[in-house]
Order: structure tokens, then sequence, then C-alpha cells
């Protein structure tokens, strides 16, 4: 059957999508696709770890009581991320820490030109992998299972300052890279 | 970009590849984020960053504390405000553009049919505001109409009729202007959404006002699409009904609204103005939609419809009100902008018989100009009660941490009698002001600037500023000289804003 707002321009959709009756637990199922995109984006904004699953519930809550455009998820995505940093901009009292917000944001729009930054993860990702096997160990072993300092420098026959100069220059070498990488896709 | 700036971006990249790595290796971020050695913030450096800021701000703060006792502060800087130099020349025919100097910084231009090559700007390279006005309606456009405006690199305020023969590809032109950050349009036909997408081009876009026209609920959706507005009026554009002034909703960077000349007020409509019939105005449900506006900070209405549940509907944390030129506004809706208990700029007016000499219509007969008993005039006896509307503008004056006060018209008695307890009334606008005025404002005591746009004064009014902290007086078209106005008040700058 064809979508009877194919139609209409996107602009126009989310006032005709909110005018129908809508089912609930179909809605927050194509929300949830979009809850990691919004953790990552809230704590590049400046929230803190702890508080960013109640941000993204709080997001939702308010994609579910307002008008939420169906034509698309990369346009659902940017919506939300606007939702998003609205929450966030209420939890700023100065007018410094909301520029920080936006200046933030702009920060995101410039690195994460798919909007999601999908597409920087999945470089990432490639970088991994192309790492020796000493780090990617070291890698997974410090963040995944969260080892301590101590025990991996017995484990990788290294001093304690030994692990954190390597984690140091491994960050570094994986951000040169991602950026690597989209330079030669550009 | 400031250093400090600089900073927060550094910041946010270190953040972003700390998020992207967790979600590389498939772990919540604050595995990541939580591990010491991820974010490059070192505590003991931040600790000893921190107690320096503290120190330096400590030290700063006795610094401006010991110049405010010496003399009192100067009204914050207005780079929010669009610039409006003066001398500002008005031609009617591109021929006489060439008359002006290179120096010339405003311009008014009446654009005539068959004119469609404005080339004849480009040598007025020091241009910074540019008023183009048309009159008659034009089909046919050359479509690099825009071009030798968008090549003048001063322009930061440009003011310009849609015709339907312009598209939003001659919009798009304007993203070449390096430092256009104001522009109205005069809509001589309902603007679009392509014509909003042109305008998203424009890399330094703060300010968008839409005169006349219509707009719909998708166009103020796509408001929200411009990245760098911040304010926006909407000045009797038709079709702002409820619905679509709920959609300002979406406008989440908006600071400051202005809404002109919307909704239905007999008594402004009986005082000649004009209104767009299918608008409420500010309702109740629109100031609710505003309210979630986050930055939200300054509203205007100016010939507006607005009710105190409208008024008490909207955030208390806004600084900035301004009511003007709504004579249907009762005292309940002044006593309502008590709502604002951090306001610190307020903008007011009143209504009399003298005033209406200023009105749309032709002026009233002598004998209704002149003072003295009561003259029977149905249009005035029409209006709310202004003496208690002149009450609740007393009131928010003393309730108010006012800091800045325009005011249109002469002072009401009830008004100037608060002056002298203002104590941080810094700076005082009056516009179309009389000499009474003058010796009242002198009476506030912290009153640092004043500003007097088309007052009716003579320079022995000025007598009365004499003694008094002014430390700067701007006037905008008055009849005071301004060589005059230095000599009567020594120590004090004149300018001519």
């Amino acid at each position: 059957m064809l979508n009877p707002l194919a139609a209409v321009p996107a602009i126009f959709r989310p006032t005709m999508t909110a005018a129908m009756p809508t089912d609930r637990p179909a809605h927050l199922a194509r929300l949830q696709p979009h809850a990691e995109m919004l953790r990552r984006y809230l704590f590049v904004l400046g929230a803190g770890v702890d508080r960013l699953d109640d941000l993204v519930q709080e997001v939702f809550l308010v994609a579910l009581k307002k008008p939420f455009d169906d034509s698309g998820p990369s346009w659902a995505a940017a919506w939300l991320r606007g939702v998003a940093r609205n929450v966030l901009l209420r939890d700023r009292r100065t007018a410094a820490s909301r520029r920080e917000v936006e200046l933030v944001h702009e920060v995101w729009e410039q690195q994460c030109a798919d909007g999601s930054g999908d597409a920087r993860i999945a470089l990432l990702q490639r970088c991994i992998e192309g790492l020796p096997e000493r780090s990617r160990a070291l890698l997974q072993q410090t963040y995944a299972e969260g080892i301590g300092r101590d025990e991996l420098a017995g484990r990788f026959g290294m001093r304690r300052d030994g692990i954190k100069t390597a984690l140091r220059r491994l960050r570094a070498a994986l951000r040169n890279c991602v950026e690597r990488r989209r330079e030669g896709e550009r | 970009m400031k250093k400090n700036d600089e900073a927060v971006c550094m910041m946010a990249l270190e953040r972003l590849f700390a998020a992207e790595l967790a979600a590389a290796l498939d772990v919540p971020i604050s595995a990541v984020a939580g591990h010491r050695d991820t974010l490059p913030v070192a505590s003991r450096a931040r600790w000893g960053k921190a107690a320096a800021v503290l120190l330096f701000g400590v030290i700063m703060t006795w610094l401006v504390a010991v110049q405010h006792a010496s003399a009192p502060a100067m009204q914050g800087p207005e780079e929010l405000e669009a610039p409006d130099p003066l001398p500002i020349p008005y031609v009617q025919h591109a021929a006489d553009i060439a008359k002006l100097t290179k120096n010339t910084r405003s311009l008014g231009f009446t654009w005539e049919v068959g004119e469609n090559d404005l080339s004849s700007l480009t040598p007025l390279t020091a241009l910074v505001r540019l008023r183009i006005f048309g009159p008659l309606r034009q089909d046919v456009m050359p479509p690099d109409l825009l071009d030798p405006i968008a090549a003048l690199p001063e322009v930061e305020v440009l003011e310009l009729p849609l015709f339907p023969g312009m598209t939003g590809k001659h919009l798009r032109q304007l993203a070449a202007a390096p430092k256009l950050r104001f522009l109205s349009l005069q809509l001589h036909r309902r603007l679009s959404i392509a014509d909003i997408e042109a305008l998203q081009a424009l890399p330094k876009l703060c300010s968008l006002s839409l005169q006349g026209g219509r707009i719909d609920a998708g166009t103020v959706r796509a408001l929200s699409l411009l990245p760098t507005l911040d304010r926006l009026e909407l000045s009797g554009v038709g079709g702002c009904t409820e619905v679509v002034l709920q959609e300002l909703r979406t406008l989440h960077r908006l600071r400051r609204l202005g809404l002109t000349g919307l909704g239905k007020q007999p008594c402004a409509e009986r005082l000649g103005e004009t209104t767009d019939d299918d608008s409420v105005g500010l309702s109740p449900a629109v100031a609710k939609a505003l309210a979630e506006l986050p930055l939200l900070a300054e509203v205007a209405l100016s010939h507006c419809a607005v009710t105190s549940d409208a008024i008490r509907a909207l955030p208390p944390r806004l600084t900035s009100f301004s009511l003007t030129r709504c004579p249907d506004a009762g005292a309940d809706v002044v006593a309502a902008l008590e709502h604002f208990p951090h306001l610190q700029r307020l903008g007011l007016d009143h209504f009399d018989r003298g005033q209406r000499r200023h009105w749309r219509r032709a002026p009233p007969p002598p004998e209704l100009v002149e003072t003295g008993p009561p003259v029977h005039d149905p249009v005035i006896e029409s209006l709310p009660d202004q003496g208690a509307i002149h009450r609740a503008q007393a009131e928010l004056l003393r309730r108010l941490p006012i800091a800045r006060l325009c005011y249109n018209y002469s002072l009401p008695d009830e008004v100037a009698a608060t002056l002298p307890e203002a104590t941080k009334l810094t700076t005082i606008e009056l516009t179309w002001g009389v000499a009474a005025d003058i010796a009242s404002v002198a009476k506030a005591p912290a009153l640092a600037r004043l500003r007097l746009s088309e007052c009716s004064f003579g320079i022995d009014d000025l007598q009365a500023l004499k003694d008094t902290p002014l430390r700067r007086l701007d006037q905008r078209w008055g009849r005071v000289s301004r060589e005059a106005a230095a000599a009567a008040l020594p120590g004090v700058t004149v300018g001519d804003d």
C-alpha cells in the first residue's frame, strides 16, 4: 500500500503524523535505535556519564509527547539531537555554559558529517582492527574488562607508568588513524 | 576564536573520541570515559586552574568594585543591537547614489520600477546598514540581482523587499555578504520553505525580521533550520494563527522574539492601526509554547494582542520585555510583568490625546490638543483606565531590578515619581518625550546613560542633568546640536548614538 504521506514534503509531515493516533510501543521501537547515538551526543555536549541514561529517557519522553517525524532515520535523529540539546540546556544556568553547549554542538556537526557519527565509529573500528594484537589486547583489557594498571603491568611485562604511556600513545595513534582515513575519504 | 572556546572544542573532541572508542569496543561510555587515563584532565591541574581563576575573579571583582565606587557604571556593550549609524541619506534613483560619498555608512534607497540593477551601490564600501524599499510590484528579476549587495564588505543590516519575482536563488546570493547579520524582509509574497533554505547559506545571520506577507506552520518550523538565528520579529505577517505561532517552539536557539501587529485590538484599530485579523497575538497557548524555548530571554510586543494570562505563561527568566503600542492592554497586563523577577530592561508607553499626533490618523482638531478641562473624545475614552496603567507601571519600577527603561511619549507623573527611588536604573531611553521628562530622569540616582529620540526640549532643559552621575547622552533627531549639548554638560560624552 502506498504511503499516503509520501507525496507530502517532509517539512509538513510532523504535524500530520501528530494528528494521527500513534502506537506507543511501536513508536518506542522506532526511537530505540537512536539511543546509543544520543548517549554519545549528550556525553560530548558535556553530560556526566551517570546522567546519560536519564537524559536519553527524558528525550524519549519528549519524543513520545511531541510530534515525531517518521520520514527517515536521519531526520528523526537530527530532531532527537535537537531535543537532547534542549534538555541539556535546561540544566545549564549560566549564559556561558549554554554557549559552551552550542559551541560543542557545532563541533559535533563539524566532525560527524553524517549526523550520527556512525561513519567515524566505523573508521575507528577499522583502525582498531589494524592494530598489532598486543595493542588490541591492551585496549580490550583496559576498557572492556576494566583491569587495573598494576595487573596490566604484570600481564604485559611493563612498568605501571609504561602502561599509562602506551595507552596514551595508542589513543593518539587511533585518533590520527581516524583523521587520516577521513581525509582519504574526502 | 577565544582561548576558552578553543579549550572547550578540544575537550569536546576528547569526549567525542572517548564516546567513539566505547562504541567501537562495544562497551558503555562510562567504561572508557570513567577510566582515569582517557580524558586528559589531570585533576591536580584542574584544581590549580580553578584556584587561579578564583583568585583572578576576586581581584577583578575588587577592582570593579573600586571603580564603581568612584563612578557609576555604564550600560554593557550592545553588540546584540543592529547598528544604525547616522545620518541616513535617502535616495530615489540609482543615479543619485553616485552623488554619495564613499564613507556613507547608512542608506535608504527606494527601488523604482525598471531599476533592476543594483550595481550603483558597489562604490559604497563603507555601508553598514542598507534599507531598500520597493513600493511597486516587480515580477521579473535578473538572476544576479543581489550580487552587488553581497559584495558590499561592511553591510551588517539589510532591509529588503521580497518581490514575487525573487526566488530562493536570489536570497542565496546574500551568502557572499561577509558581515550580514540582520536581515529584514518586506514580504510582497508568501515566504516559502525554499526561501528559508536559501537563507541557511548566510553564515552569520542572527536576526530575521519578516514584515507583511503570509507565513504558515511549515514555514515557521523551517525557520529552525537557520543555524545561527537567535532573534526573530514577525511584523504584521498574515497567517499567524495560534497553531502557527505555537510552532515557534521549534526555534531552539531563539533568544529574542518580537511580535508586532498581531491579533484583534479594538482600541488600536480605533486609533488607526491595522492588524492581522487571523492572529490571536500572544495567547496563553502561544506563550506556553514559547516557554519551551530554553534560551528565550527577550520579548517585545508592539501593537500585539496580549492577556495577563499569556504574560504569566511565559518563562519567568526573561530579562527584557517591551510592551508598547498596545492600547488594549489594561493595567492587569502591565501588572502581570511582575512575573519576571529578573527583568532588567523594560519598554513601555502610554496613551493620551497628544500622543495621537504620532499615530497614523490625521492630527486631532486643536480643541483636543489644548490642555484644560476634559474634552469629549470617544476614542480616548474607550481606552482602558490609563491612571491604573500608570500606577501599575510605577509599581513595576519599584519592584523589579530594572536597569534600562525605554519609554515612549512623555512620562506619566506616577512613573516619574518612582525615578528618585530607582537605584538600579542606569540607562533611560526616551522617545517623543518632552522637556519635563528631562527634569524627571535627572532625579534617577544611578542614571549613567540617557538616550533621547525625537524629544522636544531646549538647551536650557539640559541644565537639570548637571551635577548628576550621567556619563553619556545620545540624541537622535534632536533639536539641540551636539556641540551645544556637550558645552552645557561638561564631563558628559555627547553622541548621536
